[in-house]
């Protein structure tokens, strides 16, 4: 369940990171970092609750 | 279950592909909205959403325009493709081998299968065009449909096709799994990139981004370069509504939609839709304008895009959303070119469907056709649902045999062959010799299938 939770947040933050760029409290080359950083970590996580049928 | 686990089951003969679906495994409206949700948020959006401003869409034309397309392809959905699902509870592939004969299936499996190569091929250049950024290898796109890029590309897209193959020979379940892992994922890309290229345009305010004038000045720089070309609002609703025709007019998604409880499961296409058909080509395009905007780079190179805009997630998140597309497209032409060597290795149609794609992805111009393709696409496969349409609806009151080629025990239906021949040679000869945009001619080669069937079936007394 904290494991779901944790991949949902960080798919969320990956949203919010542009949007922070945009209203300008994240640098541009902040927000690609951190998105690389959130993707990574929906893909390490999602495949312990997204099971094979 | 899937959407891509129930067409790849239907069509490679898993359970219930030669029955009605039992009571029990019937399923709620609700739960095909989410089974539709990833479907179309994929490689493609890449491709198509860049076309539009490449092509010189106006952005109010292209917000409305997808709008209504929209609509009007969720209504197809539902009011013709859901009834008949729920009614009869079959695949399409074991309905046209009822009424039209088990070799026209075949027939309709290899078309079927080349077009899905083409498909295909278009999304390994789509990965191909992200893996050669880090090693910056120069995505050129040639003026000859034919021509080769750099050769440098050319072997990337050789090595991306041959990795491509051999996952989806290997099997599909990993590829469905991995789909579904990235579907979330992809979403929430799509609509990062569009965000991140209103920020590089400078549009940091409502105000601005109502509008317009970025997008203008984009198309303004396209129109400079290539020409006025007419797309309005006309053709983007046209599209919008019919490139997915081979799934609802084709009735394709019977396959899918067989599993409905009630007809209600028609609107679950709706999510999906405006996700990917709305949110992610819009976000697309967005992406072309911003690169406009930096550099007056007007070629739609979805790698290079993604990377301008999102940095190394635009890398990652084209060349999955390319393979998650290629790989059962990939699997389902192999499915398809196997039903014509039976006694082959189960592999061996999928190695064959991987060489076309690949094949067909080392010349870009392919892919940068992809708004013309999806029309062909439609009018190719389109008719056949017609027949299917006819038969379920009209046999009774027009006084024809339904199910004629079971009912006569033929391999083929000369009356479908000939339905579903002419009007698709009509409407080719339109598209590739006056010019017609593909998509216009989905429905009319659709109804003329329909009455041509039912003409074919009454004149001679079947």
């Amino acid at each position: 369940m904290a494991i779901k939770t944790i991949s949902i947040l960080t798919i969320v933050l990956v949203l919010l990171f542009p949007v922070l760029t945009l209203i300008g409290l994240l640098s541009f080359d902040q927000m690609k970092l951190y998105m690389l950083f959130g993707s990574i970590v929906w893909f390490v996580l999602a495949p312990f609750w997204i099971k094979k049928d | 279950m899937t959407k891509m686990e129930l067409n790849e089951q239907a069509q490679s003969g898993g359970e219930f592909e030669r029955e009605p679906i039992p009571q029990s495994k019937l399923k709620g409206w609700k739960s095909f909205l989410g089974m539709y949700a990833g479907e179309h948020a994929a490689g493609t959006e890449f491709m198509i959403g860049p076309l539009f401003l490449a092509a010189g869409a106006s952005l109010f034309d292209l917000l409305i325009g997808l709008f209504i397309g929209n609509i009007l392809a969720l209504l197809t959905w539902r009011y013709i493709v859901a009834p008949i699902a729920v009614s009869k509870k079959l695949t399409l592939y074991f309905q046209l081998e009822k009424i039209a004969g088990v070799q026209l299936v075949k027939v309709y499996n290899v078309v079927n299968g080349v077009l899905f190569c083409f498909l295909a091929g278009a999304m390994v250049t789509v990965s191909a065009s992200a893996v050669g950024i880090p090693f910056d290898v120069v995505f050129t796109v040639p003026d000859s449909i034919f021509g080769l890029s750099t050769f440098g590309f050319s072997v990337i897209v050789i090595l991306v096709g041959l990795v491509m193959t051999v996952v989806a020979a290997a099997g599909y379940n990993t590829v469905s799994w991995m789909s579904n892992i990235a579907a979330p994922w992809m979403i929430v890309v799509f609509a990062a990139c569009g965000i991140a290229s209103l920020y590089q345009m400078g549009v940091t305010s409502v105000d601005a981004l109502i509008d317009g004038a970025y997008w203008d000045k984009a198309v303004a720089v396209v129109q400079a370069k290539s020409g006025k070309i007419d797309f309005g609002i006309g053709k983007i609703i046209v599209f919008a509504w019919l490139c997915n025709g081979a799934m609802h007019f084709g009735m394709a998604d019977l396959s899918i939609m067989r599993f409905a409880k009630d007809e209600k499961a028609g609107w679950g296409p709706a999510i999906g839709m405006f996700l990917g058909h709305y949110m992610a080509w819009i976000c697309a395009a967005f992406l072309l304008a911003a690169q406009i905007h930096l550099t007056g780079d007007t070629s739609a190179n979805p790698g290079a895009l993604a990377w301008g805009a999102i940095g190394w997630t635009g890398i990652i998140v084209v060349i999955v959303a390319g393979w998650t597309t290629a790989n059962p497209t990939i699997y389902r032409a192999g499915l398809a070119f196997q039903s014509l060597m039976p006694k082959a290795k189960k592999y061996m149609g999928v190695l064959v469907a991987g060489a076309v794609a690949t094949l067909a992805g080392i010349f870009p111009s392919l892919s940068g056709k992809l708004l013309d393709f999806v029309g062909l696409y439609g009018t190719i496969l389109g008719p056949m649902g017609a027949i299917i349409f006819v038969d379920h609806h009209f046999s009774k009151s027009m006084n024809f045999t339904s199910y004629f080629a079971e009912a006569k025990g033929i391999a083929i239906n000369y009356s479908v062959l000939i339905a579903w021949v002419i009007p698709v040679a009509i409407g080719l000869y339109m598209i590739l010799s006056l010019g017609v945009f593909a998509a216009y001619m989905v429905v009319p080669c659709w109804i003329a299938s329909g009455v041509l069937y039912i003409l074919l079936m009454k004149s001679k007394k079947a």
